[in-house]
């Protein structure tokens, strides 16, 4: 995580030049690398899954996002840190039905094809998925809702993780000024920066 | 630039005393400095400084353990009230206060929710901004329909002060000649995006009765010399203002009133001082100062001064008043009417309309806008009044494209899934309403007989609910606001009215209401208490009512004035 420390430190130091204020950077610095070190979420807290909830967590995590010009979702921590936020932000019975969807859908690969959801083809896996959204037999609002609630965490691990964030999408830390209406070719991508998250 | 000095015993009678810090007592404080007095800022929380302490500025959200989420735990034993504020999250939640230190009662039947903010600056760090005069329509409402008592001032009063007041903060935002909303001093407005450019001339034709404007906020867009001489800068649209700018593009304590009043020399803050009650002499029939608890050590303290600014926000100020008991006041300092603890309102944001829009995919924007579409009130003299309800209320919202975090749960796997997330989705614009509550004397502030604080202090008991004049009003606003979206032609309109508890619009105001009446109201018309004159009361306690629109500018209209016509009192050797 110390890699990480950079990228504020850059924030800042380009803020304070902006700001004639290099005297005080000193103390800004000191609070940046002090907060990112004290980050460490793929290790802090783990213990909701068992293995094998894991493993079809992270061959989800890659059907969800997957590796391409750009790191995916297993890449930049996902399968950690859903279950970090699950354990941390969520409720109980959130992290319970977040458990038994993925139960159901390590059940349903192995009754289907004998085998472990993670050892299925990803055109396999994604097959299995995409009924589960569609809510085919023998998937129910039971594990639709659950399903999603992962889905999105899936997502919104990706987008706020530092590659997610800046070399999928465009992070913009200081806009500098708000213009109303510029060509979307002009940015190319959806902001990862968001005011409130 | 002369650093102000941090007190804690003294035995010094201060020309002045202001208790609270945030957007009236900076206020306060700057007014007396500059005028001269020695004041003495009393503030119950710790210090903040402007840029040394905004510790989460500028950190980007994956810094952040759960990515800008707070623990459950730690909200479920500390913030269960104060996370349902929109702008509390991990790197705001410093500055918000522990539902476990600050305990407060609320009837079963009657929650509110207190949005607490206790330290040097209070919410001048977490407001959001948004900045409008009231009207004349707004001053005379009560005298007009008869709901509480009527303002002893009228717009014409406190426009100077208005004029005063905003050329310092500055406010972003256009002047749109509208009868209820008075035009002011204005830096240049945000810009609209392309869809609501559409959607304001749309509605010029189809709804003439209910412009479509750039709301008006405490943001820099030009920056003036009186701005840059205390080093505020230029906003730059990050909309990540509650963790502290830096840039002090927007007002708060912090960038503004705080370095004016420290640069005179004559500013001394007294932190960590919980303030119990105002010291009443029966003898001189004045107040004398203010006795503290440490915040830390829960020791006893008191400060002497020649006036007393109360500006701890209003119901921080009632609280104070409740229990500065004395022989000639024993319900309260200069609650001779008994009215004290009474007439306590909020806004009422009770509804929000969304709708999205087809189109437009070649467009975009740069930044985040701290500053919405804003819809201001139609209803604004009983003539143009709703039959079902007294009063009226403004809309305001934005236009904006769809992004990863709504789209998450899209159907969809794959590089097909991520390259859709790669994009914005579609535009989707919301509307939600800011309603004017009436007073009410039954909703009151009381101490609670037996339940106390840490400190010491009883605890404020709170009794506000909503009258069915609000709620009807609320069912109006949904409806209006997807008419004015069905006319535009915008689809999937979604209608949201719901009920939760006043206090979230974080307005709440009246607890001390001004009037011309020793007999019905605590203050006159300089927010002077009319039992004691030494006694100010100037923030959101001494409104009759809360108008429309957001109120923080006009508790600076109001303090400002009120300084004036105090130091001319105590010059004069009346007070």
């Amino acid at each position: 995580m110390q890699s990480q420390n950079p990228s504020r430190r850059t924030m800042l130091k380009r803020m304070l030049l902006g700001l004639g204020l290099c005297a005080s950077e000193g103390v800004l610095l000191n609070n940046a690398v002090a907060a990112a070190m004290s980050y460490d979420a793929a290790t802090s807290q783990t213990g909701l899954f068992t293995l094998q909830e894991r493993a079809v967590l992270k061959a989800i995590c890659e059907c969800v996002i997957p590796r391409t010009d750009t790191p995916g979702a297993v890449d930049v921590g996902c399968t950690e840190f859903v279950e970090h936020q699950l354990l941390v932000v969520f409720s109980a019975d959130t992290q319970q039905d977040c458990k038994s969807v993925l139960q159901s859908i390590y059940q349903r690969s192995a009754i289907d094809t004998g085998k472990s959801f993670e050892l299925l083809t990803t055109d396999a896996q994604i097959a299995l998925l995409e009924k589960l959204e569609a809510m085919q037999q023998p998937f129910s609002q039971e594990q639709y809702g659950p399903f999603k609630q992962l889905k999105s965490l899936i997502v919104f691990g990706y987008y706020t993780s530092m590659p997610g964030a800046t070399q999928e999408l465009t992070y913009q830390a200081v806009p500098g000024r708000f213009v109303g209406s510029v060509p979307y070719a002009d940015i190319g991508s959806a902001y990862s920066s968001k005011d409130y998250y | 630039m002369t650093q102000h000095r941090y007190v804690n015993e003294s035995a010094e009678v201060y020309d002045a005393i202001v208790v609270g810090s945030g957007i009236t007592g900076g206020w306060a404080a700057k007014e007396l400095c500059e005028k001269g007095l020695k004041t003495l800022m009393v503030e119950r929380g710790r210090v903040v400084e402007h840029r040394k302490d905004y510790t989460t500025e500028a950190k980007p959200v994956w810094e952040y353990p759960n990515r800008m989420k707070v623990a459950k735990k730690l909200i479920d034993e500390e913030y269960a009230i104060q996370q349902q504020c929109y702008a509390f999250h991990d790197g705001t939640k410093h500055f918000f206060s522990s539902d476990k230190d600050y305990p407060y009662h609320t009837e079963p039947d009657a929650p509110f929710s207190w949005i607490r903010a206790n330290q040097l600056g209070g919410k001048s760090l977490l407001w959001h901004r948004q900045s409008y005069r009231m009207s004349t329509f707004d001053f005379e409402a009560n005298a007009k329909d008869g709901h509480g008592n009527d303002w002893p001032i009228r717009y014409e009063d406190l426009a100077p002060w208005y004029d005063y007041v905003e050329r310092f903060v500055g406010i972003s935002g256009n002047a749109d000649g509208l009868p209820q909303l008075p035009d002011g001093i204005f830096q240049p407005p945000f810009e609209m995006t392309a869809p609501e450019r559409d959607f304001t001339a749309l509605m010029k034709d189809k709804h003439p009765d209910k412009p479509v404007i750039m709301s008006r906020c405490a943001h820099l867009t030009a920056p003036q010399k009186i701005q840059v001489d205390l080093g505020r800068m230029q906003c730059m649209a990050r909309n990540e203002c509650q963790k502290g700018c830096s840039f002090g593009a927007y007002f708060s304590t912090q960038s503004a009133t705080l370095p004016a009043a420290a640069r005179t020399g004559n500013l001394y803050i007294a932190p960590n001082s919980v303030v119990e009650s105002v010291i009443y002499s029966e003898q001189t029939q004045k107040a004398v100062g203010v006795r503290v608890i440490d915040n830390d050590t829960l020791e006893q303290r008191e400060y002497f001064g020649k006036m007393v600014f109360l500006c701890a926000s209003t119901l921080g100020s009632t609280q104070i008043m409740l229990n500065s008991t004395s022989k000639r006041f024993p319900t309260g300092i200069a609650n001779s009417s008994g009215v004290l603890g009474h007439y306590l309102m909020d806004h009422n944001y009770n509804a929000y309309v969304t709708a999205s829009i087809e189109g437009y995919e070649d467009e975009y924007y740069i930044g985040r806008r701290p500053s919405s579409l804003y819809i201001p009130n139609f209803h604004f003299e009983p003539k143009r009044y709703h039959k079902a309800f007294k009063r009226g209320y403004a809309l305001a919202g934005s236009a904006a494209r769809a992004d990863w975090q709504g789209l998450g749960a899209s159907d969809g796997f794959g590089t097909s899934f991520k390259n859709m997330l790669h994009n914005p989705g579609k535009w989707g614009i919301g509307l939600g309403a800011q309603g004017e509550m009436l007073p009410n004397r039954d909703n009151q502030v009381q101490l609670h007989p037996t339940k106390k604080d840490k400190w010491g202090m009883p605890q404020l008991s709170i009794n506000c609910k909503w009258s069915e004049n609000e709620t009807l009003m609320m069912e109006h606003a949904a409806e209006v606001s997807v008419k004015m979206f069905q006319d535009a032609g915008f689809g999937d309109i979604h209608a949201n009215v719901n009920y939760a508890p006043p206090g979230l619009a974080i307005h709440e105001v009246g607890s001390a209401r001004m009037g011309r009446d020793p007999k019905e109201s605590v203050l006159n018309g300089y927010n002077q208490a009319h039992d004691v004159p030494n006694l100010f009361v100037t923030d959101g306690a001494s409104y009759c009512s809360t108008g429309v629109g957001n109120p923080s500018i006009t508790f600076m209209a109001l303090t400002a004035r009120a300084v004036d016509y105090a130091v001319k009192e105590f010059n004069a050797g009346r007070l």
